[in-house]
């Protein structure tokens, strides 16, 4: 199993824990337009999510990166190189 | 299961797993929790005291469902009577402010008379309007000062001026029924400062409090609704070897147990039986459930130099060698209280186990591995929360004793009614006065069985039915040849 699939599984099982959301509905693209509940308020609590889960740190500047899944993932990945 | 996963979660202050917790609970039936609401006022970030709180609830079978009123605009709620606030009739009003955002500290109105005196206002805006119990906090002393040593010179410094309305909110809450305070300074100390700010978020988005920081808040909000939905612990059951003293007494006997007031590890049993008398002193009672000789264990509590817990002072015992959870149901009936009121502490994971299995609502303490940790282990939960201490919550415990005696006589009469009348009982009906307030408000909310209506009542709902021409608050006093049994029930009439 590549590393980046391992991200992908984790951060799709935050979008469910956070979001209610289906993991199979969540592919690169998913934004806060597809889905109601990722509010500004939400996208904070995602921030703290991945950190704790992924034992990271997201300064403010990437966290407004995170525009999409896909970019969160990538971030995520760059981070843990 | 989902229980489980709840409590995980709360204790990791894990946002994410507790929200999907809590989802997973709801799919289940949830009906046999009791609603609470409470409504929050703030002028920061503090949008995830939800979850927190709703799942705290679940673990006390509650189902609290919170109102956040919008960021920074509660003035705009207190004041106007129309507002959700009111409308909805929150258990609790948290009045959550952060001093950061309240007073610019930059601004020639940053003073300790103009802070109190909007806090004053505040408060008493929402008490003329609403009979909620308003929940307000201190503010957080900053780590470091301003000024360095001159603060403490300068009255009018930052950190004194914070220090002054800490003292004033503390006054307040002394001085008025429907006013309850959380000390963040303590919670801070509870778990650590780094756990507390989250600077980045604060800058960011004006959310001041990391999750694990929140976790306390709620807790210590959800114990004070515990209280006013009557679910409050009281009645201790101890262990005795390894739990009151160190060491097996059937072993080691009298004076080879580890109980001692300056020397390692006895010392720490001591400050242990020092803490029960303290929750004796409010009101707890206590009794003994221990696989031991009854005869050794009434030699400790009589002769042992530094043993605190006296023989008089326990309203039941069961020295055998039965199983727990039996014993524990046992002393519920003769003390006519519910398990759901007992607290258990035991050193025995075993033990332990089989109450929490057979007798799920009684709450189960194990005496920690480290035994460093034993003196927070009995108060870190909360369990024996109060409101208020009322002058009979002293005298709780000799009214069980006595209760123990006329047990003792009912015994040798073949009937009740002889029993009954031999007991020469007196009620005394009167009407409630302003000094009967807080032990009718507290009747309300700790009597379950026999409470007629399940309504609670908050100090200053009594109070308003006390001055009302409208209504009698009536009260009884009931006494027998052996004692007081103290103000048992109230009654409310329309008049």
């Amino acid at each position: 199993m590549s590393v980046e699939l391992n991200i992908q599984n984790k951060l799709k099982e935050i979008f469910q824990n956070l979001f209610f959301v289906n993991p199979e509905d969540v592919n690169d693209k998913t934004s806060p337009e597809d889905i109601e509940q990722w509010d500004s308020l939400q996208h904070l609590n995602l921030v703290l999510s991945i950190e704790e889960e992924f034992g990271l740190s997201i300064t403010p500047e990437e966290s407004n990166e995170m525009l999409n899944f896909g970019l969160a993932a990538m971030l995520i990945d760059e981070k843990l190189k | 299961m989902n229980i489980n996963c709840i409590k995980d979660s709360i204790e990791k202050a894990s946002l994410h797993h507790l929200m999907k917790a809590i989802n997973d609970f709801k799919k289940d039936d949830s009906s046999g929790l009791e609603e609470a609401k409470v409504h929050v006022l703030r002028n920061h970030t503090i949008d995830n005291i939800k979850p927190f709180l709703k799942g705290l609830g679940i673990l006390s079978q509650l189902n609290i469902d919170t109102v956040i009123g919008d960021y920074d605009a509660f003035m705009q709620e207190i004041l106007d009577d129309n507002s959700a606030l009111y409308a909805s009739k929150p258990d609790v009003v948290v009045l959550s402010l952060v001093l950061e955002n309240f007073i610019s500290s930059s601004s020639n109105e940053f003073g300790y008379r103009n802070i109190v005196d909007r806090i004053d206002q505040i408060i008493k805006a929402i008490s003329t309007r609403s009979s909620s119990l308003i929940l307000c906090n201190t503010f957080l002393m900053p780590l470091y000062n301003h000024i360095g040593a001159a603060s403490f010179k300068d009255g009018n410094s930052y950190e004194s001026i914070i220090a002054k309305v800490n003292l004033w909110l503390r006054e307040q809450v002394l001085e008025s029924s429907n006013i309850y305070l959380v000390d963040f300074n303590q919670i801070e100390q509870r778990i650590g400062s780094d756990n507390v700010r989250d600077r980045r978020m604060w800058y960011v988005a004006r959310s001041l409090f990391k999750n694990a920081f929140i976790k306390e808040y709620a807790t210590e909000i959800v114990n004070i609704i515990k209280v006013l939905k009557g679910k409050v612990k009281k009645c201790l059951v101890l262990d005795c070897d390894n739990t009151l003293w160190g060491g097996v007494l059937g072993e080691e006997g009298i004076d080879g147990i580890k109980l001692d007031k300056y020397e390692y590890p006895g010392n720490i049993y001591y400050s242990f039986q020092q803490d029960i008398l303290k929750l004796m002193d409010s009101g707890t009672i206590l009794a003994l459930s221990s696989k031991n000789n009854e005869a050794d264990v009434f030699e400790v509590l009589d002769n042992h130099k530094y043993c605190l817990i006296k023989r008089k002072y326990l309203s039941a015992c069961r020295i055998n060698w039965g199983n727990k959870p039996e014993n524990i149901l046992s002393i519920a009936k003769e003390l006519s209280l519910g398990v759901d009121s007992f607290v258990f502490v035991d050193d025995s994971p075993l033990e332990c186990e089989m109450v929490k299995q057979m007798i799920p609502d009684v709450a189960v303490i194990q005496v920690p591995e480290d035994l460093s940790k034993y003196s927070t282990a009995l108060l870190k939960d909360g369990l024996f929360a109060s409101l208020a201490k009322s002058s009979e919550d002293k005298n709780r415990t000799n009214m069980y004793v006595t209760e123990t005696k006329r047990k003792q006589v009912q015994k040798q009469f073949d009937n009740l009614d002889d029993f009954l009348s031999s007991l020469e009982l007196v009620a005394e009906v009167s009407k409630a006065s302003d000094s009967q307030i807080q032990r009718v408000a507290q009747l309300t909310q700790k009597t379950n069985q026999f409470n007629l209506t399940t309504k609670r009542y908050s100090e200053v709902d009594i109070k308003s039915f006390v001055d009302n021409k409208d209504y009698d608050v009536l009260y009884l006093n009931l006494k027998d040849k052996f004692g007081e049994y103290g103000s048992r029930s109230f009654y409310n009439q329309i008049r």
